[in-house]
Parts: C-alpha cells; structure tokens; sequence
C-alpha cells in the first residue's frame, strides 16, 4: 500500500490556518488583538470606591527623570548608600576591637554578628555604589550624604586601650547612638525620592538597626543589676 | 540516584543557560521551570514573592502584581493570566475564587496604575482582593486600606462560619511615615466570600505593650524609632489546634486563635541567638515550630563561614506546657558564594506521618528538604541549588519561597520565575496521595492519613443499613472460587476526583486504588477477591480520602450449595450448572454431529466401491 504525500505549500497553509485558528480559540480574538495569545497581562479596573483619581498627581518616588540615572538612582540614592558604607565601617572597626577585649559572653557573641553582618552589608554597598560611580552620569558625585551618629577618633582609641567590664559599657555607649544615628539616615531617605529598591534596603537598615539596640539595651540593663 | 535525576531533569534543564545549572540532591526530579514573565532584566520591581494554591491554580505574587498558573498537570504549568498591579511584596492567599494581595509600599491610590511615592506623602498601602471566577480576566473587587499595610498576611477562617474569612494583616512601622509610626496593632479584616466588596477591618489589637516592645519613650529626638518590636513580619495560623505563631521582627510569639478575631498571647521569646523573627512552620501535632531567622534581610550571604552555623538559620522551639523551650538549629550545608544572597526564608510543612519535615526557600541558596524529627540533630534530605549569576544581585534575589502541593514542590524564584521539583523517595508516597483542595501555606491544615487505617464498619443491621450503597456484580458467588466482581458508586457519592481505595475487610486489605469520577461516582471497577472463599458474608467497603470518615459498604454473599433433599432432585442438581437451553442446544449439537458422521460414511463406502468396480 503506498499514500501520496500532499504537496508542501498545502500542508503549510493547512498548518499556519490550525495555528491561527486554535490561536483564536482558546482566547476568543478578534483580528485585532492577537497580542493576548502571546502576553496573558492583564490590568484589572480600579474597586468601587476607588480612591482613584480623586488625588491630584503624587510625587512618584522612583526615577524622576532629570536627576535619576540608568538605573533609577538619585543623587538620593548615591549619597545615602555610600554615607552608608561608611558608616557601617565604623560599626566594623568597633567590632573588630572586642575580640580579647569585651567580658560579656553574650555582648561578644552580639559583637562578632555585627562585625560579620556590616561587613557584608558594606561590601554589598559598596559594590552599588562602584557600579553607580563608574557609569558616571549626572548623580556620580563623591560627596557622601550627612553621617549621624559617627564614632570619633579619641572614642575608638579610648576603646582600644580598655578592658572587660569598662569596654563592654563604652562599646555600648557608643554602638547605641550610632545605630540611632543610621536609623535617622534611613528615615531621611525614605522621605525623599529615589529607587524604590533603595528605599526597601533603607527601611531593612533601620528595621535590623533598631534590632540590634534593643538587645544592646537588654544586655546593658542586664549588666547594671 | 543523582545521575537519574540529571538524566530527568533534560527538558526543564533546557530553559537554563550552561552555567546556570543547578545541584539537585537524590530523591528529587526537576520537572518544570517558567520565567517570570514580569521580569525586566534585574530590575527588582519586577521580582517574584510568595505562593497559594487554589484548586488546579497557583498564585504567584510579585512586586509588580501577580501571575496564575494552571498547574492541572505539575509538569506543564501553563500562565494563564499575568495580573499587573504594582506593589511590594505581592505576598498573596487565594481562598476559593478569591485572591488577596498584601502592599506595604506606600502606594499613589489603590489602583493598579498606581506608582510608589514616599512615606511621607499621602498614599495607600494595605489589602487587594481580586475575584479570578475568569482567570483569564481577574477583576479588582476591594482595597482595604490599612495603617501600616500589609507586608505579609494570614487567612483565618471563622469556626463559627464558612461564608467568610479574617485575615490578619501582619505589618509593622519603617520608620518616618504620614500614617505609619510607632506600634503598629494587629489589624483583621473580614472578607465575606460571596460579596469580598464588603471587606473591611473587623478587629484590631496590640499583642505588645510598652513593657515589652516599642513605647512612646523610643522615639529619640531626631524623629528615628529604636525599639524593633513595632509589629509582626509574619503569622502562620494552624487552625484545627487553634494556634498561630508570630514571627515579630524581635520577639517570637504563640498565639491562641480559639477566637480568631481575639488572639492572645501564649508564650513570648526572645533569643540572643535569633536577630530577625522572620516565618515560622508547625509540625502536623503542633508540638514544635521551627522559626526562620531572617538576618541581614535577604540583603547579604549568611550561608558561608564568616556567620556559622546558627546565624541566619532555623531554630526548632518545643511547645511545653511552661512555653516554648529551643531544641536545635539548622543551617544551610551548601556554602554559598559572596556574589550571593542566602538566608533563612519562607517554606512549608512536606506531610510525612510521623515525621516532622519540612522544605525551606533559602534565596540564592536554593531549596532545602530538612528533616527535623530529631530536633536536635536536623538532617537535610535533598535539595535544588544554583550557581551564582557570576556577578552579584544589587538587591535580594533567589528563591523566596517553596512548598509542597499534591507531592510536588512549587519553587518561586524572584528572578528566574517557577520551579517545580518532584520528590521521588518513596518516603513521599502519602505526601504524593495527599488530595489538596487548595493550600494558603501560613494557614497550615492538619493533614489525616485516613487512607493508612482500615475503615471500622459498623455490626448493626440498623447502622448498616444506610451504608450499603456499593453496587456489587454479581452480588453472590460460589465457595472455593476467587471470583472477580464489578462495583461501582453513582453520582455524588464521593467528593469529585478523589483518591479511593477499595477494602476486603475479611483481611483489611486494600483491593484496588481509584480516582473518583469528577461527577463523584465511583466508575465500574473489577476487583479480583482474594480466594478460596468459603462460604459466609463478606464486607467490601470503598472509602475516599476527602469523603472519609465516610464509607460505601457491600456484603458479598458466598452461597453453599443447596443439601439433596431426594433423588429426583439429585438428578436436577447434576445438571444444576446446565440451563435447559443449553441442554437442547447440546441435543441438537449431537444430532447433527450424528447425521454429518453418517452422511461422511456413505460417501466414503460410495467411493469404495467405485474404486472397486473400476
């Protein structure tokens, strides 16, 4: 038994007709909106009772267009994260003293987390940062934004020569307000304009910073009984 | 094991450039894999976040919406619609044909045209609920606005009533905000099913007080808060024991649900050892919780040395009679690298009787299958992990949530958009039966194993009486055999599809495994019975996993042969397994057999003598 083959352009019509037809089926088309079948995004219309347009425009947080740069950062963004990166270096540089230093098991077990948690965060920065400076662009400036709560020079020296129970309270007394101090860096970035990646990571800043000085807080009330 | 795996996992693996291929342990088989169809090259606006399950659907969450998969066969989720709806973190439930969506970014108005303005001008962040009755065109039915939105959130259903849920809308306050400052309480919203536009705020309480969480004396001058407590990242309720546990940022807490719209506080902890009270998951008898510390919030790698074994990990907390007490902890084995971001995120209870196990989203460090029956000493099982991008993510990237539905697990990767994962070791057989209707995985069910115990069937002629729907042909059969019979259930006598099993009760084995048919009758199945049979009455049950504990009984009747009562009688019982007609039928038979012998004969002896005379 032998079956002749149909012709080629024939079985190509035949197959671009089932793609179209099947196409429409499962979408009920019209010729005029296939696009449906290839992207399924759908944006549904606003609940009764919406507060919809009842506002006037907002300040979008996001790119505004003459100060953001190709990836949506600010001069905002820029000033905040790098005054950031610094500003955990301090928290580091601290850190790093209490090995050998500190008495309280648990504060020496709060300060190695610190140490390892900041580092990384501040090469995470720092790597945002770089990436932002080296595509240079108008918001590629080197100034750092205002840094709160900052450890002086003489405090880190005076913690450098102390030991037990003296360091465990400067180190307390000085990692508390700095924290503070990144909480309020935070705070005035959220309320200006920026990327809203940035404004996630400086809420996430001050949400585990307000973390850390309420166990700071635990462990010195512990300490002065 | 492995190399089965690999050899599986080919046309999943397809979708993945060279480099990004992952490490799968034993016992799990890649099976699908779908880009995210939101995202925008590594733009995190655009990234994936939590799951729930609603039938043969799945909910993906995004940053920028929600996706709905069909996941009618787990190997071929096929988008049927990509919702676009801007809004972190898209953390989302999906209750019948409901779905909420949870916003804490300070939004522009309710609407999906939305944009993110900042804290300190009006906006509106709370909960979205969409009715997906069309999946294809899902239909913004309420926005219920709250004061600090919702950045995750929990179904709780009403003992009381199935018409409506609560949802508790765990959330907290960032900081310098126009409506979000300070304790944030508990906020609870009833949403009434068959009309979500009447939802609205129902309840609200403070599971803190100024003793123990943020008070009005931590706020320091320049504006900041300092106290971490300000509310709960997340809650996951299990009803059936009327308890929740709260994950709240600086405090982990147990909750009583008994009255869902007044949960109380059980027990409240604090650990040195945890930093960020991110999720927690119950094991089935709510006798242990393993708690997810979220360190570094997804921002950094705590998966290598430099954080050890215990930061960023799991911690497992018995519940005791004096509170929760901590047995272990468990980390992720898989050093990551420093281009990644790894630490403890979302996951779900995997239902294995008697065990406690779990399957945990561990960001860029993938999947891991932890057994945590030895609370001391957790073991994991296997695992789904990439390699890093070779550059490193601005922000958090990776796998943000896994859980287990229908003995498959459902992966929702931020970037690369869903995995699923199969679990192969037989160890998951009752996890693969288990006939999920639907699963919201921060409302855990109670899983019942009813298929492992044989169904009790009652001696009573009165209660047995209304159980005996099974139809059974034939309905009697002779001693000794070991016949085959047909059975069958009509419509609606199970739940639609489900698992069914077909019992002998003589021996309380199970005959045959059968799905119910999607109008709930049982299809007619043979069952071979197992013989010889002597005579007597024997039970055949069918019970449904999702209709038990309620059965379908048979009694099959055995029947002995008739005693003699006289000769005449013992003559018709020689012939008792001959019907008349086959009797005659065989008459005729012979006698034509007879005349086609004899007609054969005379021709042949005609011949003879032919040949004779010739």
């Amino acid at each position: 038994m032998t079956m002749r083959m149909p012709p080629r352009r024939g079985s190509i019509t035949w197959f671009a007709l089932i793609v179209v037809l099947g196409a429409c089926a499962v979408s009920s088309c019209t010729p005029g909106d296939v696009d449906r079948t290839t992207t399924s995004f759908v944006t549904p219309a606003p609940p009764g009772g919406s507060e919809a347009g009842s506002r006037g425009p907002a300040a979008s947080d996001g790119p505004a267009p003459d100060t953001a740069d190709e990836s949506g950062a600010t001069a905002a963004d820029l000033a905040f994260m790098s005054a950031m990166v610094v500003h955990h270096e301090q928290a580091v540089e601290l850190a790093e003293l209490a090995p050998g230093r500190v008495q309280d098991r648990e504060l020496a077990e709060f300060a190695d987390r610190i140490l390892a948690v900041q580092k990384a965060e501040a090469e995470a920065m720092r790597a945002w940062v770089d990436k932002r400076r080296s595509r240079g662009g108008a918001s590629a400036g080197h100034d750092h934004g205002a840094m709160a709560g900052e450890i002086s020079r003489s405090t880190f020296d005076r913690a450098a020569s102390l030991q037990g129970p003296a360091f465990d309270e400067l180190f307390i007394a000085a990692m508390v307000p700095h924290h503070r101090g990144a909480i309020e860096m935070a705070e005035a970035r959220m309320a200006e304009r920026g990327d809203p990646a940035v404004t996630r990571w400086a809420r996430s800043i001050a949400t585990s910073q307000a973390l850390e000085i309420d166990r700071l807080l635990e462990i010195e009330a512990r300490l002065a009984e | 094991m492995v190399a089965a795996a690999v050899a599986l996992l080919a046309p999943a693996a397809a979708a993945a450039p060279d480099d990004r291929q992952p490490s799968i342990g034993p016992g799990l088989e890649w099976v699908a894999h779908r880009d995210n169809p939101f995202r925008q090259g590594d733009d995190p606006d655009f990234i994936n976040s939590d799951l729930a399950f609603t039938g043969d659907y799945l909910v993906q969450g995004n940053f920028a919406g929600f996706s709905i998969w069909d996941i009618a066969n787990p190997v071929e989720p096929e988008l049927v619609s990509a919702v676009s709806c801007p809004g972190g973190q898209g953390d989302v439930s999906a209750v019948g044909n409901l779905v909420f969506v949870s916003i804490d970014e300070t939004m522009s108005d309710d609407s999906c045209e939305a944009t993110r303005v900042p804290e300190t001008v009006e906006n509106w962040e709370g909960l979205r609920i969409f009715d997906i009755s069309d999946p294809h065109e899902p239909r913004y039915a309420a926005a219920v606005r709250t004061r600090c939105g919702s950045h995750t959130h929990t179904v709780v259903p009403d003992p009381a009533s199935s018409e409506h849920v609560f949802v508790y809308m765990n959330a907290y306050s960032r900081g310098a905000s126009l409506h979000c400052t300070g304790r944030n309480p508990l906020q609870i919203i009833d949403v009434p099913l068959a009309a979500p536009e009447n939802a609205a705020i129902a309840g609200e309480l403070d599971l803190f007080d100024d003793e123990t969480a943020f008070g009005p004396d931590d706020r320091v001058e320049g504006g900041a808060e300092t106290r971490s407590t300000t509310g709960c990242h997340d809650i996951t309720a299990y009803p059936a024991k009327a308890l929740a546990v709260a994950a709240c940022r600086g405090d982990g807490l147990l909750l009583s649900i008994a009255d869902p719209l007044a949960p109380t506080v059980l027990a409240q902890v604090r650990d040195p050892a945890v930093a960020f009270w991110h999720s927690g998951i119950f094991d089935n008898e709510a006798t242990r919780i393993v708690f997810q510390d979220e360190l570094g919030d997804g921002f950094i790698n705590t998966c290598s040395p430099a954080f050890g074994a215990d930061r960023g990990a799991d911690a497992v907390w018995l519940i005791e009679p004096g509170g929760l007490t901590k047995a272990g902890t468990y980390k992720l084995p898989r050093t990551q690298s420093d281009l990644e971001k790894c630490v403890a995120h979302s996951g779900g209870l995997v239902p294995v009787p008697g065990r406690f196990i779990i399957a945990q989203a561990w960001l860029e460090g993938g999947v891991s299958v932890v057994d945590f029956t030895d609370p001391a000493a957790p073991v994991e099982l296997t695992w789904f992990d990439r390699p890093d991008y070779g550059y490193s993510m601005d922000f958090t990237a990776g796998i943000w949530s896994v859980y287990p539905y229908r003995g498959y697990l459902y992966a929702s990767d931020m970037y690369e958009g869903l995995e699923v994962l199969r679990l192969t070791d037989p160890l998951f057989a009752d996890a693969a039966r288990y006939d999920d209707a639907g699963l919201n995985p921060q409302t855990q069910p109670e899983y019942a194993w009813v298929w492992r115990e044989a169904p009790l069937v009652p001696s009573s002629r009165a209660e047995r009486a209304p159980l005996e729907t099974l139809a059974v042909e034939p309905a009697s059969v002779e001693p000794g055999s070991t016949p085959t019979v047909s059975i069958s259930l009509p419509a609606g006598s199970l739940a639609a599809g489900e698992t069914t099993d077909i019992w002998w009760m003589p021996t309380q084995t199970v005959l045959a495994t059968v799905e119910a048919a999607a109008d709930g009758a049982l299809p007619p199945t043979d069952v071979a019975l197992p013989g010889p049979l002597q005579p007597g009455t024997y039970d055949l049950v069918v019970r449904g996993d999702v209709s038990a504990p309620r059965i379908a009984l048979a009694a099959i009747e055995v029947v002995a042969p008739s005693p003699s009562p006289s000769p005449e009688a013992a003559e018709d019982a020689r012939n008792a397994g001959w019907p008349w007609w086959a009797i005659a039928g065989l008459l005729v038979l012979a006698a034509a057999a007879t005349a086609v012998v004899v007609a054969r004969r005379r021709v042949v002896l005609a011949r003879r003598r032919r040949r004779n005379t010739s």
